[in-house]
This record gives C-alpha cells, sequence and structure tokens, in this order.
C-alpha cells in the first residue's frame, strides 16, 4: 500500500513536471532577449572573459551575496548545534609515509585554490570553487595530522576572522560602487583595465576575493566542528 | 611529423587502457584486500602514468604538456600513499584478515593483534 | 547525443539506483562520490567547465568527507548507547 503510494505520489509529480516543461516559451524569445544581451554586452560591460563569473559577480551580484549570507547562516546554524567546549583529542594522525607525502602535496592544493580564486575572471572557476579548496586544506590537516594539529596551526577564532574579512570584503566593495557609480556593487569602470589580464574586470577580482575567504573559512568551520569529538582515539 | 607524435600518443593510451583493464580484472578476480589493492597500486599508476603521458604528447604544446604531465607526477605520489594509507588501516584495525595457506604468517597477523590491543 | 554522452547518461541512472539500494551507508556515500564524479564529466561535455569544477570539488570532495564524519559520529554514539545499556 505504500509503495503503491509512492508510486503514485511519484507519477503525479512527474508529470506535472512534463507539463511545465512544455509550457517553457520558445526558444527564439530565450535566445533573442537576455542570453543575447549576455554575450554582447559581458565584455563591454565588465571586462570580464569569463561569462559565468561576470553574471554571477557583477550582474546579480546581489544574488550572490544572499547566498553567502545563506553560507554564514549554516555555519552559524551548525557550530551552535554542534560545538562543545571540549578540546580535540586526536593528535595521532596518519603513518609517516603520509604526513610527508601531503607535506609535499598540501601546498600545491594551495596554490591551485589561490589561482582559481584570482582567475576566476578570465578561467573557469571562481570564489566559490576556489573556496571549496581552501576548505579542502582543513580537511587534510584534521584527517592526515589530527585535528590538534588544524587547532594549533589555524585556530577556529583566525577561521572566524578569515570569514568575516570575506564578508566585510564584499560589502565593502559594494560600497565602494556606491561611491564611484552611483548603484551598490556597481562596477566601478576606472578599475576595468584591458580584458584578458589579469588586473582587470574591475570589482569581479576583489568580490571573488571576498567570496572566496568566506565559503573557505565556512566550509572549514563546519567541517571542523564537526569532526571534533570523532576522532578521539581509545 | 604531425602523424608521428598522433602515433605515439594513440599507441601509448592503448597501453595505458590495457593496464587499467589488467587493474579492473585483477580488482575483481583477486580472493583478498591486500591483493586487491596491489593490482590497484602498481596497475593503476602505470595506466594512469602512460595515459597521461600520452595526452601530453597527443596536445604537444610546450605549457600545456608541462600542466599535463605535473598531473601524472602527482598521480605517482598519491596512489601507492593511497595504497599504503588503506592496507594500513586494514591489517591495524582487523578489518581484513590475509588469506594464506601457511599457518606462520597467520600467527604472526594473530600475534601482532595482540600487541596491540594490549 | 554523442557516444560518450549515450554511454554516461544509462550509467548516471544506474548509480542513482545502487546510492539508494544500499543498505550499508558507507558504501552509499562512496557510489554517491562516483556518482558526482560522472555527472562532472556530463557537465564537461556540455561545455559548462564552471560547474563542473564545483561538483567535482563540492560533490566528491567535500560531501564525502562531511558525510563520514556524520556517519563515524553516528555510531560512536550508538556504541557509547548500548555499552551504557548494558552496565
Amino acid at each position: 500500500m505504500k509503495v503503491f503510494l509512492t508510486a503514485i505520489i511519484l507519477a503525479f509529480t512527474g508529470g506535472a513536471l512534463f507539463v511545465n516543461l512544455g509550457s517553457i516559451p520558445d526558444s527564439f524569445l530565450l535566445s533573442h532577449t537576455a542570453s543575447r544581451f549576455y554575450r554582447e554586452a559581458v565584455v563591454t560591460e565588465t571586462g570580464a572573459l569569463n561569462t559565468v563569473s561576470a553574471i554571477l559577480y557583477d550582474f546579480r551580484a546581489f544574488d550572490s551575496l544572499g547566498e553567502s549570507t545563506v553560507i554564514f547562516a549554516t555555519v552559524s546554524g551548525i557550530v551552535l548545534l554542534l560545538s562543545r567546549k571540549t578540546l580535540p583529542v586526536s593528535s595521532a594522525g596518519l603513518s609517516l609515509i603520509v604526513k610527508r607525502t601531503f607535506g609535499i602535496l598540501t601546498p600545491f592544493v594551495f596554490l591551485l585554490s589561490v589561482y582559481i580564486i584570482l582567475h576566476g575572471h578570465l578561467s573557469p572557476g571562481g570564489g566559490f570553487q576556489g573556496g571549496v579548496l581552501l576548505a579542502v586544506i582543513t580537511i587534510i590537516f584534521c584527517i592526515i595530522y589530527g585535528s590538534s594539529f588544524d587547532l594549533s596551526r589555524y585556530p577556529p577564532q583566525r577561521k572566524t576572522l578569515i570569514e568575516t574579512t570575506g564578508a566585510l570584503l564584499f560589502l565593502g566593495v559594494g560600497i565602494i560602487g556606491i561611491a564611484l557609480t552611483g548603484s551598490f556593487l556597481g562596477n566601478p569602470s576606472a578599475w576595468r583595465g584591458v580584458p584578458g589580464t589579469l588586473p582587470s574586470a574591475g570589482s569581479i577580482v576583489p568580490i571573488n576575493l571576498g567570496v572566496g575567504l568566506k565559503v573557505g573559512a565556512g566550509l572549514a568551520i563546519i567541517f571542523y566542528s564537526m569532526i571534533q569529538k570523532t576522532l578521539k582515539r581509545q | 611529423m604531425i602523424e608521428m607524435h598522433l602515433f605515439i600518443s594513440y599507441a601509448l593510451i592503448l597501453l595505458g587502457c590495457f593496464f587499467a583493464l589488467s587493474t579492473t580484472i585483477g580488482i575483481l578476480r583477486f580472493p583478498d584486500l591486500y591483493t586487491r589493492i596491489h593490482a590497484g597500486a602498481v596497475a593503476l599508476t602505470m595506466s594512469a602514468l602512460l595515459i597521461t603521458v600520452g595526452t601530453a604528447v597527443y596536445v604537444w604544446e610546450l605549457f600545456l604538456s608541462l600542466k599535463i604531465l605535473l598531473i601524472g607526477v602527482f598521480l605517482l605520489i598519491s596512489n601507492p600513499m593511497a595504497t599504503h594509507a588503506i592496507a594500513r588501516v586494514a591489517y591495524r584495525h582487523r578489518i581484513a584478515i590475509p588469506v594464506s595457506r601457511d599457518l606462520s604468517s597467520r600467527q604472526k597477523f594473530e600475534e601482532d593483534n595482540r600487541h596491540d590491543s594490549s | 547525443m554523442t557516444l560518450l554522452e549515450a554511454f554516461l547518461l544509462p550509467l548516471l541512472l544506474v548509480i542513482a539506483i545502487l546510492v539508494v539500494a544500499f543498505r550499508d551507508l558507507l558504501s552509499s556515500v562512496i557510489t554517491l562520490s562516483v556518482f558526482s564524479t560522472v555527472l562532472a564529466i556530463i557537465y564537461i561535455i556540455h561545455q559548462a567547465p564552471d560547474v563542473a569544477l564545483a561538483e567535482v570539488v563540492i560533490g566528491s570532495g567535500l560531501m564525502t568527507a562531511v558525510y563520514i564524519a556524520v556517519i563515524s559520529k553516528i555510531r560512536t554514539y550508538r556504541q557509547t548507547h548500548k555499552r551504557g545499556e548494558k552496565e
């Protein structure tokens, strides 16, 4: 009976989704209004070559601000639920071979994440992807070296400081946009530079940096507060 | 001349695919966790290295080839390390007991575990 | 639809069914990371490298670690709970 009811509900939902798919406006409207505007105006109006990054952090930058607020709320909730006053006990980590190998590999992970964040306006990637790679470094420290190593190198207070710096950088770029162009998160034309070079694309680069710091530190705090009491060795 | 390096790259990639196929057959057919990850370590590292070198020959530009070769170097470092970590954890936490016909290695395993737990 | 895509999309369906069908939570999580990797390859075929990068890093890297942390937390809680009942 339960399976039958589930099947009926699934079939009904699938049918409703199919009907909605049929009522999408035809491709002429889609390809001749918004996407055509983005395709033609993205280099002249923002100076960025990566269209996705230009839409995320310039045309729709207010949405990205909302997304980073969502991440902030998630981090606050998880830390409120999970963090206790217990110190992490695990200091053992894995064997010496694994530790030395990750001693070679971890700087390259950091380099790749900084590259993805800073080249967000030129190549695929951006603040979010690079920030998640920054959070992966904390996971490496917690699992390979033990979470007391992570506590001694990057204590949670410093992670909170990094996250707040990212959020303030985002908001500060928005306020500078008010001062220079008259609108919140506007892209000042004096910063644009030559499209295709590294210091170009106006306010997209500092917004990428802010989102990267914020996402990286936020996800690192989430993982650290989850692993805190579990790595205890008997 | 262009045909030549394409030919070399195809040969390298095909050889890498052969090693990947032998890895899969080894993981499916070997009896034990340790022999299975032995297949995963040796043959898979070789296949990944051959495929990255073949791709680097295929694109044939200096910086692009160097980047692809760097990926190959990382695979060469990280894959045996992961195998070592899996085998060590499986041995020390008694997840998998080694299958062997002679009793001496079995007894040595039991003695090691008794020494660890005490 | 290319040949690779015609191979990868049914594979994606099979992996998704396997994720739900496994009774062991750890196998399910590892299969979910395989799902993310195959999905990232499909994104790259569809010319969306941004989404593919996010999918690889989040889906098969970060979410697997977070899920495994939660599963180990549940297991240690259950073990201590059982031990408390016996005593």
